[in-house]
């Protein structure tokens, strides 16, 4: 099977997920007790009122009907209307949509940059400070809470060293936001070459993204490391000793390239990991994204946007999860054949 | 984490050890994870210990404070200063660990027990049912975990059980999976054919022979999965979403405590998040060190 095919192939398993997941959504919202109108309009509304309301939110059909509905509206893009925000859901989420991506992503780099090397110096030096440093990383860091993490972070940074801008959104108070044309901050400013902006939302951007970085980058550093020890322990590592090839070469240009492969797949599983990360520290530090929607969207019981947050987070993980398949069918050509 | 995995200590370059040098090498490295694997273990009983005797060791009431003491700071009757109501954090730090313990471990039972069920079933009958059963199990598994636990706990109202249930979830798949493999490979073995043969039941095949025989991954998995479910409990608690105050439990503390942290009263949120570490380190060593051991 060539790439082209595995691809087209595994970009339709995408389709039957993406439908059950929104089936699963609409039962879960089908269990909600009570009574969705009255919720919206609150106790003193009367009878005549929750009824016209049921009937404009099509709570009066039977339940395959509205699922019908449901669906159909999510392939035209509609996921209902927050009442909260009085917006369209799917507006709502794009416009705080990059925000998280460029939470997200930044996070993942760096999280990557330092736990592979703490992973790879982990498994190389059985003894020795480094190796001890990623041992000890690899265990406290996934034994601490996100957001925990953050607020200590603050403490320090913010308010001991006075280095960190205080933990409200994403640019300071007096700072114009840049141009609307990506909506991240980063990017926007650049290209407007607006110098005050960047240097500011990327000041924001610091602690949140450290905060994320640190738990993320020991998951990635113990898969890493055990990884790495079990590709050093294989023959063809004793055989380049053997033929006296350096230390540094063995561990870098023999063990790395095969160690990185299981390596690649967990990491993509660590993008949901990522993502549950991401709305703790949107709370953390006020940060204006999805997640921080969601979660002030379901603490006052309003459901659309926290359908409509499932449902995108969905997508965006498993379309990384897929470029991450494709990616290792690049590395690791065996896997079209399986 | 595998510390006990032998390798190869060549890269000591000019002189390789020898055959005795190796050796010695490989037992200290392996007590090395031994003493990790011990640390847990009492890590972990210590807590146990803190959880049983709460009301003994608190030395004050954990839901009722001195409001004139308010946001006071460490001093030698509170060893970790006191909350916005004036209560004293040492003790509800100490209760909390209750209710965590409770979480950490209902969570995992809870899964085992489900999981265990539909892998069973899954794997025993194979089939249509399996084919069922592990396409939802898919689904399920196709979520990010903390995301699929917050809409949980959003469509139930915020008490113990939905916590405990909201959690649970993502593991289901996890345990149903590893049985419904082990299950696979038992089946077929000699013992299974001849209690078969014998005429038992495929109830009693699957309880009684079947499934003590593939128990010992999910027991490691289990201890991994604690740490999960403490973190994401606490997490959970944290939005406001899981546990409510003035419950003791350690989330609910660094979201009461975390207004003050840009005004300096890091007390109220750090204990409760240095406990939380603490019994989550007990147990990410209790698991490291349990997959070492089986892997072997």
């Amino acid at each position: 099977m060539g790439f082209s095919s595995h691809a087209a192939r595994r970009l339709m398993l995408i389709v039957p997920t993406l439908l059950g997941g929104s089936s699963l959504i609409f039962v879960l919202t089908m269990l909600i007790p009570g009574d969705p109108a009255l919720m919206r309009l609150g106790n003193f509304a009367t009878a005549e009122q929750l009824q016209s309301l049921r009937q404009e939110m099509g709570l009066t059909k039977p339940p395959y009907e509205r699922y019908v509905i449901y669906l159909s509206g999510l392939l035209r893009g509609d996921m209902g209307r927050s009442w909260r925000t009085g917006n369209l859901v799917l507006e709502d989420l794009l416009a705080r949509l990059p925000m998280s991506l460029e939470l997200g992503f930044c996070s993942m780099l760096l999280a990557i940059a330092v736990g592979i090397p703490a992973g790879v110096q982990g498994a190389a030096h059985n003894d020795g400070l480094v190796a001890y440093g990623g041992k000890v990383y690899g265990i406290l860091g996934v034994a601490m809470p996100i957001f925990w993490g953050g607020l200590v972070l603050v403490y320090v940074f913010y308010f001991k060293l006075g280095i960190a801008p205080p933990p409200t959104g994403r640019i300071d108070m007096l700072v114009v936001p840049p141009r609307h044309i990506t909506g991240s901050y980063l990017l926007d400013s650049l290209l407007t070459g607006d110098l005050d902006v960047l240097v500011s939302s990327a000041a924001h951007l610091v602690l949140p993204v450290i905060t994320l970085a640190f738990v993320t980058g020991a998951s990635i550093a113990r898969m890493t490391y055990t990884s790495m020890r079990k590709v050093l322990a294989s023959q063809f590592i004793l055989v380049g000793h053997a033929y006296g090839v350096s230390p540094r070469a063995i561990i870098y240009k023999f063990a790395l390239k095969n160690a990185l492969m299981p390596v690649v797949t967990l990491i993509g599983l660590q993008v949901g990991f990522l993502i549950g990360g991401v709305v703790l520290v949107e709370m953390v530090f006020s940060l204006p994204g999805i997640g921080r929607y969601a979660v002030e969207s379901l603490l006052v019981n309003d459901f659309a946007p926290v359908q409509g947050f499932v449902l995108l987070v969905l997508v965006v993980y498993l379309l990384v999860n897929l470029v991450v398949d494709l990616l290792y069918s690049v590395l690791n050509p065996q896997v079209r054949h399986g | 984490m595998a510390t006990a995995q032998i390798s190869i200590p060549v890269l000591r370059s000019p002189a390789p050890p020898t055959g005795f040098a190796k050796q010695q090498a490989t037992v200290r490295r392996a007590s090395a994870g031994q003493r990790l694997f011990r640390l847990g273990v009492c890590i972990t009983l210590c807590w146990l210990g803190v959880a049983l005797f709460a009301p003994w060791i608190a030395p004050y009431n954990p839901l009722q404070g001195d409001p004139t003491l308010a946001k006071g700071g460490i001093a030698l009757a509170h060893l970790c200063g006191l909350d916005k109501y004036g209560r004293d954090i040492f003790s509800r730090v100490v209760h909390g660990s209750r209710y965590d313990l409770f979480i950490a471990v209902t969570v995992v039972a809870f899964s085992l027990v489900v999981g265990t069920l539909l892998g069973s079933i899954s794997g025993f009958l194979g089939g249509k049912m399996d084919n069922l059963i592990m396409r939802v199990m898919d689904m399920v598994l196709a979520f990010p975990s903390f995301v699929l636990a917050l809409v949980c706990v959003a469509v139930f109202p915020p008490t113990l059980m939905t916590l405990v249930i909201a959690l649970s979830i993502r593991f289901v798949p996890m345990y149903a999976r590893l049985i419904r493999g082990e299950m696979f490979v038992e089946k077929v073995k000699e013992y299974a054919v001849a209690a078969r043969a014998l005429g038992s039941s495929q109830g009693r095949l699957v309880f009684r022979h079947l499934l003590p025989n593939s128990l010992t991954p999910l027991i490691t998995q289990s201890t991994t999965n604690i740490s999960w479910a403490i973190l994401n409990a606490a997490g959970l608690s944290y939005l406001g979403v899981g546990l409510q105050p003035p419950t003791p439990e350690w989330g609910v503390m660094i979201s009461e405590g975390s207004p003050f942290i840009v005004s300096g009263q890091w007390w109220m949120s750090f204990f409760p998040g240095a406990a939380l570490i603490l019994l989550t380190t007990g147990f990410t060593l209790l698991g490291d060190g349990l997959s070492a051991r089986t892997e072997r």
